[in-house]
């Protein structure tokens, strides 16, 4: 929006009276304005300089030309939030710091689910894939005080394709991308801690977490555990390696502060 | 105004909502081998009601880049588009899951995106959707000048890789290879981005400037000049051009390494007073100079641990070089390599298992890479029978790694997988040598 724009955009909301009230006062602020500023620079002539940050009135004519002046679009630099300039001094060393991110989209909300129908597709995928899942384990609770039996789709007497055992409530909601990303992360480092030893008879061990919304695992410990303690440890350094995980999704964010995983290692894996 | 009177009300729910859900369920999760995860990537589009033409070549960069990133990060394979349905997809609406919850596709998340031009800026917005549960992983948008277009299509591919590995890696996309070039009058050092695009000078100043290394944070290389009379070691900032030269001098200085803190740096010289080459550690300022290996045989090469508590270096004190490892005041001193062939220019692993170096077995034989895991001294090989393949260093996701090789007849770069497999020439500029990986790039 050039400045021309902004006048003509002025003229057309207001009526004939108001914009004479609106030049007699925008005239003043002005008239106020200058003895402000010829009475600081008179007073204190080694004081500090006077920058203008905003304009006041019909002010803000003057002042908005001065801050578009040498950006290459001007219009950027009214929208609020991005505080990152053009790169001045080495642009072409870091071209990453010149792009403006914007977390969501202005529609995000809108489509975060679009193309969502209904409950007659959403069975499918997880019944295709249910079968090589062996039975849940969330069914001990006692063992694992903060588990609970769950009516979701993943519930505790199965578990989707992805073997991921689900405890809770809401329809899919902990069967999350996060969850199955987690499991992995957590599932590679574990290969790798426990590499070199030779396990056996069958062993498990149930690590529970939290998961803070900036993603770093916290409170670790160990919940039930039946193996010898090279077993366990191999658990816990496999827990320890996968910090920080991603930042936890919006949500699961809208839910709660933090989000509670239990980890269940077995030997023979699965 | 109405609104806002329900705002306190509003705040008043999102206090106590929390409280209300302390007692929670959790989420089990059963630690297993990663599958691959599989990725359908179909073209980004321009977003409807876009007018300007100038869009479809900035997408046609975009889709390309974005492309080969997610293909060469190591996480993801990416089905064929040979297999999407022809729909055109530029907005969330127009993703039907249906047609790609196939099992026979078997694809985990599907990304999609659109561009347009906004007063003389490229915007892209880019969605991840996650096609078990129909969410969306992420959504972003990009706004910036049509300059960085390709910068932008390497933010989208770290966004993705760190989300969908759980931050296995932050993705190495945006980061940036440092090396030297061969030039009319000597060496010059040079940097490109991870794939060999954006080439662009560092010094030029017509003397001989090589070994270049970077600081962890990025803004700093180090690196050896023989712009004096002596080579010395010079720090170039690369925010503002600002070039410091490293105070110890007089003698031969060469090869430095920034500890993983930034604070120090490790490199290997001949002092004026002394009989032999040694690995010497110092501030940036020059201050604390010491030397760790005080021994009547050549040491070079330093490189620090992830921990900053070892350093690797190459020693011709068992009478071959080989790589041994110290602590940083030159104890606990063992060989990990086999005491024989030449073994050369170790870097150690951003997890700290394993150390990359080059070694040529016998006298008739090339330089190749190996690794050697540093708790069992295993010895693995990356490359074989292609000319000399030397100087290589790990990117900071652990995964890849990059040297220079003469395969082609010149010196040129390479990246290749940590696992040997998936080999990429990146520069073909007639001599091009010592690649230094940046660490990731800051995100902002």
């Amino acid at each position: 929006m050039t400045v021309d724009d902004r006048h003509y955009h002025y003229q057309s909301l207001v009526s004939e009276g108001d914009r004479r009230k609106f030049l007699i006062s925008s005239i003043m602020s002005h008239f106020l304005l200058v003895t402000v500023i010829l009475v600081w620079q008179f007073a204190a002539p080694n004081g500090p300089t006077l920058t203008l940050g905003g304009g006041g009135g019909g002010g803000s004519r003057a002042i908005g030309v001065g801050l578009v002046e040498g950006l290459p679009a001007g219009q950027e630099y009214f929208k609020p939030p991005v505080t990152l300039p053009e790169p001045v001094a080495a642009p072409a060393v870091k071209p990453a710091e010149s792009i403006m991110e914007t977390d969501r989209p202005d529609d995000f909300l809108k489509t975060t689910r679009p193309d969502r129908k209904s409950a007659t597709e959403k069975p499918a995928a997880p019944a295709a894939a249910a079968a090589p899942a062996p039975p849940g384990p969330v069914s001990t609770g006692n063992h694992a005080p903060g588990v609970r039996g769950g009516t979701g789709t993943g519930g505790p007497d199965g578990g989707t394709g992805h073997g991921v055992s689900i405890g809770g409530a809401g329809e899919g909601f902990y069967d999350s991308w996060y969850a199955r990303q987690v499991e992995q992360r957590v599932g590679s480092n574990w290969l790798e801690s426990r590499m070199g030893i030779q396990f056996s008879g069958k062993h498990r061990t149930l690590i529970q977490f939290a998961v803070s919304p900036e993603g770093r695992i916290e409170d670790i410990q160990i919940v039930e555990s039946t193996g010898p303690e090279a077993f366990e440890r191999s658990a816990l350094r496999a827990v320890r390696a996968s910090d920080p995980l991603p930042p936890l999704p919006v949500q699961y964010r809208m839910q709660r502060n933090r989000v509670r995983f239990v980890a269940i290692f077995e030997h023979p894996t699965p | 105004m109405k609104r806002f009177r329900l705002l306190p009300l509003l705040a008043l729910s999102c206090m106590i909502f929390p409280l209300a859900q302390a007692d929670d369920a959790s989420i089990v999760i059963k630690p297993r081998p990663a599958k691959t995860t599989v990725l359908a990537l179909p073209e980004f589009q321009p977003k409807s009601g876009n007018l300007d033409p100038a869009v479809d070549e900035y997408l046609k960069t975009v889709n390309e880049t974005l492309w080969n990133d997610l293909e060469y990060s190591a996480f993801f394979k990416l089905l064929s588009r040979s297999f999407y349905p022809a729909q055109r997809i530029d907005e969330p609406e127009d993703l039907v899951f249906k047609d790609w919850q196939d099992q026979n596709l078997g694809v985990d998340f599907i990304v999609i995106g659109n561009a347009r031009i906004d007063s003389n800026y490229l915007v892209v917005q880019c969605r991840v959707f996650d096609l078990k549960t129909q969410e969306q992983v992420l959504g972003k948008q990009f706004r910036t000048i049509p300059r960085y277009t390709r910068a932008i299509a390497h933010r989208i591919a770290d966004h993705i890789v760190s989300l969908l590995s759980a931050n296995a890696s932050q993705g190495i996309a945006s980061t940036q290879i440092a090396f030297e070039r061969k030039t009319r009058t000597g060496k010059e050092i040079y940097l490109a981005d991870y794939d060999g695009a954006n080439l662009q000078p560092i010094t030029s100043n017509g003397s001989i400037n090589v070994t270049p290394a970077w600081n962890p944070s990025n803004e700093w290389i180090a690196f050896t000049s023989y712009y004096e009379s002596t080579p010395r070691l010079y720090l170039v900032s690369l925010a503002n051009g600002q070039l410091q030269a490293f105070p110890p001098s007089g003698g031969l200085l060469t090869t430095p390494a920034f500890s993983p803190d930034g604070k120090q740096l490790a490199f290997s010289a001949r002092l004026n007073d002394a009989s032999d080459t040694d690995i010497y550690i110092a501030d940036l300022d020059g201050g604390n100079l010491r030397n760790i290996t005080q021994h009547p045989g050549i040491d070079i090469s330093p490189c620090w641990s992830p921990t900053g508590r070892q350093l690797a270096f190459v020693s011709n004190r068992g009478g071959v070089p080989q790589i041994h490892i110290c602590d940083t005041f030159g104890a606990d001193l063992t060989c990990i390599t086999l005491e024989s062939g030449y073994a050369s220019s170790p870097d150690w692993s951003p997890d700290g298992r394993y150390i990359v170096f080059s070694w040529k077995p016998s006298r008739m034989a090339h330089f190749d890479l190996f690794i050697a895991e540093v708790a069992t001294k295993r010895i693995l090989q990356l490359t074989q029978g292609n000319g000399d393949n030397e100087n290589p260093s790990w990117a900071p996701d652990g995964r890849h790694i990059v040297f220079q090789s003469n395969r082609s007849g010149t010196s040129e770069i390479y990246t290749i997988f940590a696992d040997g497999s998936e080999l990429r020439q990146i520069t073909n500029l007639q001599g091009c040598s010592n690649p230094d990986w940046s660490s990731y790039a800051q995100k902002n």
